[in-house]
């Protein structure tokens, strides 16, 4: 059905307001054109800053932890050789070296966790071996002792063609200071030892040697890291605020129900109960609309029969028609499972006390989520609103909040664990968009954990 | 309005000579179906600024051979106009108790007895979601399809909006000796 009146009136030119002409708006107009000119070009880059900023967040959130990891590997592998770091040395001093050599209690081992051995084979005197079953480069042997040297005075001089492999237990980390033989080997005898020696000493290198005891100290805690994987369940309060009467309609009309959240996180211990922890959750918050109306209606019945009237005498009957109201009550239920998923990025300060193979852990911080979706219904305006991805009542997707957890783990073995969280959110911001409407929801949540320490 | 091929082909070339003239043909028109959509003043100005931008930054797609310049400027005008009432997030998609059902147009024809003020009035009086529907089906000729692509909602969602919008307008307008009597808002 065509409505060409009603669209002719509605399209009715209608005089321009004093404030409209064109040398009032024409600046306004040009300063839009510019504007959505550079939008245009913006947006081949800037297609959505926001949607930009959550990747940029996860690539960065992302590519930490790949380096934090990538710096534990390294540390690993320079802890493969803990002798020449941990080994200082004093001036040159041939009379100590024999002293040594013929010292009974300079040819044991200060500690079984060293076991390196150095032997040098009878047809390459030139060369120290220093035998293990990992092979290493020796362009790294070589950073790896001029480093020494400027902490420490000259340990030894190393030919240029000696092999370096490694085997050995590598913690914990011992400082001694190592006597001549010591440098040589801790197990080896002493036929051996002295045909190790004297190669290095017919090349006239400097060699020193203190002469102190051996002293043995014994470094407790080394900076390390852990990966968690978690999942498990939540449940949250939508925490509508006193604004309107609308927050008491929605508050008695939502009730929470249990979600879920899975998460990786990484912890950094860098003191030996201190940690820092950051990471990437997923969680799924749900709740359920309720709405119950009662609606009671006049409707009004024509030529209703209301009675019949009969003659006690005649017998005859009349029946009595007229209009009257009827109350017709009418009942509505809508009944909605409401979702909300979250992607959230927690930054947590942690403490952990040990006890045996038990490590309760407690940490506080704060959360950084994007809402990703939102779907639902509720109570807006007196009315029953539905909310979904097109129509945003939940329109502030970005949150902050704060949290704090409390963990148990059981150490399973050198490097798992397992263990339960308790942790507890609470959104600083309103995540509603609705002037009427308050709501600084928090979530509370129970996860099951494996975790790994490297 | 007279809009010549010399002016839109000036225009193309950014003069702001030709902006001025087209502005001065087409704004009455222009402000008129704003002020339809739009109930606030200081809103309306700057839709009206935002229309003629997008006009003149679009005027080298307008083809003559395809239309008249009125109703492209119309068609701009109120896709701008849903566009900004779907960003300000005030077109809720709300229900209430009772079912919906299709309601018939022939309410309608009263609207056609009123003056442009009484129509205003109701129009301003009209719930913006059902209002935005209804002026975007009923006068500006979009579908359900082409409204729900262009506010983002369901088509379905689309045709119970207007459904309502008709509802509102039936029970919001009683005429007596061929008058509209507004009596009560709110759906």
């Amino acid at each position: 059905m065509e409505h060409n009146e009603l669209r002719k009136k509605l399209r009715e030119e209608l005089p321009l307001p004093n404030e409209l002409g064109w040398e009032q708006m024409q600046e306004g107009i040009l300063e839009q054109m510019a504007t959505a000119e550079q939008d245009r070009r913006g947006a081949f880059f800037f297609f959505n800053w926001k949607k930009l900023l959550v990747v940029s967040l996860l690539i960065l959130n992302f590519s930490i932890m790949a380096y934090l990891i990538h710096l534990v590997q390294e540390k690993e592998e320079l802890g493969a050789f803990p002798v020449a770091v941990e080994q200082p040395l004093s001036s040159h001093d041939p009379k100590s070296e024999e002293s040594i050599l013929e010292s009974k209690t300079n040819t044991e081992s200060p500690n079984k966790n060293l076991t390196n051995k150095i032997t040098t084979p009878k047809s390459t005197e030139n060369q120290l071996l220093i035998n293990k079953n990992t092979s290493t480069s020796l362009r790294f042997l070589n950073n790896f002792i001029e480093r020494s040297y400027d902490e420490e005075v000259m340990l030894y001089d190393v030919s240029e063609q000696r092999t370096v492999t490694n085997n050995s237990p590598l913690y914990p980390t011992i400082k001694y200071p190592i006597p001549t033989n010591k440098l040589v080997s801790q197990n080896a005898a002493f036929a051996t030892l002295n045909s190790i020696i004297h190669p290095i000493e017919s090349q006239k290198k400097a060699i020193v040697f203190p002469t102190a005891n051996p002293k043995i100290e014994v470094i407790t805690f080394k900076p390390h890291y852990a990966l968690e994987l978690s999942g498990g369940m939540n449940n949250w309060n939508t925490n509508y605020d006193e604004v309107s009467t609308e927050q008491n309609i929605r508050s008695v009309n939502e009730t929470e129900l249990t979600g879920y959240q899975l998460a990786a996180n990484l912890k950094y211990y860098f003191n030996p109960n201190w940690y820092a922890s950051t990471g990437l959750a997923f969680q799924q918050l749900n709740h359920r609309f309720n709405y119950e109306n009662i609606k009671t209606e006049q409707v009004e019945e024509r030529d209703a029969l209301v009675g019949i009237a009969i003659n006690s005498i005649s017998g005859d009957s009349t029946f009595i028609r007229q209009d009257r109201s009827v109350d017709v009550t009418q009942k509505r239920s809508v009944q909605h499972y409401n979702q909300h998923q979250l992607l959230s990025i927690p930054v947590h300060l942690g403490y952990e006390w040990n006890y045996k193979r038990l490590a309760l852990s407690g940490n506080l911080g704060g959360v950084f989520s994007v809402r990703s979706f939102s779907k639902g219904k509720t109570w807006v305006d007196s009315e029953i609103a539905t909310y979904d991805r097109e129509n945003q009542i939940y329109k502030k997707r970005f949150g902050l909040g704060v949290s704090a957890q409390v963990q148990l783990n059981y150490t399973l073995t050198n490097n798992f664990y397992i263990g339960g969280n308790i942790g507890h959110s609470n959104w600083l911001q309103n995540w509603s968009a609705e002037p009427t409407i308050r709501s600084r929801p928090s979530t509370t949540q129970i996860s099951i954990i494996l975790g790994r320490k490297f | 309005m007279n809009i010549t091929k010399d002016i839109i082909a000036r225009c193309k070339q950014k003069d702001e000579a030709a902006y001025k003239v087209i502005y001065q043909t087409c704004a009455p028109y222009v402000y008129a179906i704003i002020k339809n959509y739009l109930s606030e003043q200081e809103e309306r100005k700057d839709m009206l600024q935002e229309v003629f931008a997008q006009i003149f930054l679009s005027i080298h797609r307008f083809d003559a051979k395809k239309g008249n310049f009125k109703p492209w400027v119309a068609k701009i005008t109120a896709n701008r106009c849903a566009v900004h009432l779907r960003s300000r997030n005030h077109l809720r998609v709300v229900f209430s108790m009772e079912e919906v059902v299709e309601e018939p147009r022939e309410s309608l024809a009263l609207l056609e007895q009123l003056n442009r003020a009484d129509l205003e009035e109701l129009l301003t009086s009209m719930p913006e979601g059902y209002r935005t529907v209804f002026l975007l089906n009923i006068i500006d000729g979009y579908t359900h399809e082409e409204i729900s692509q262009l506010l983002k909602i369901k088509v379905q969602t689309s045709r119970s909006q207007l459904a309502r919008a008709i509802k509102w307008i039936r029970r919001n307008a009683n005429i007596q000796s061929g008058l509209l009597k507004l009596i009560g808002y709110g759906a």
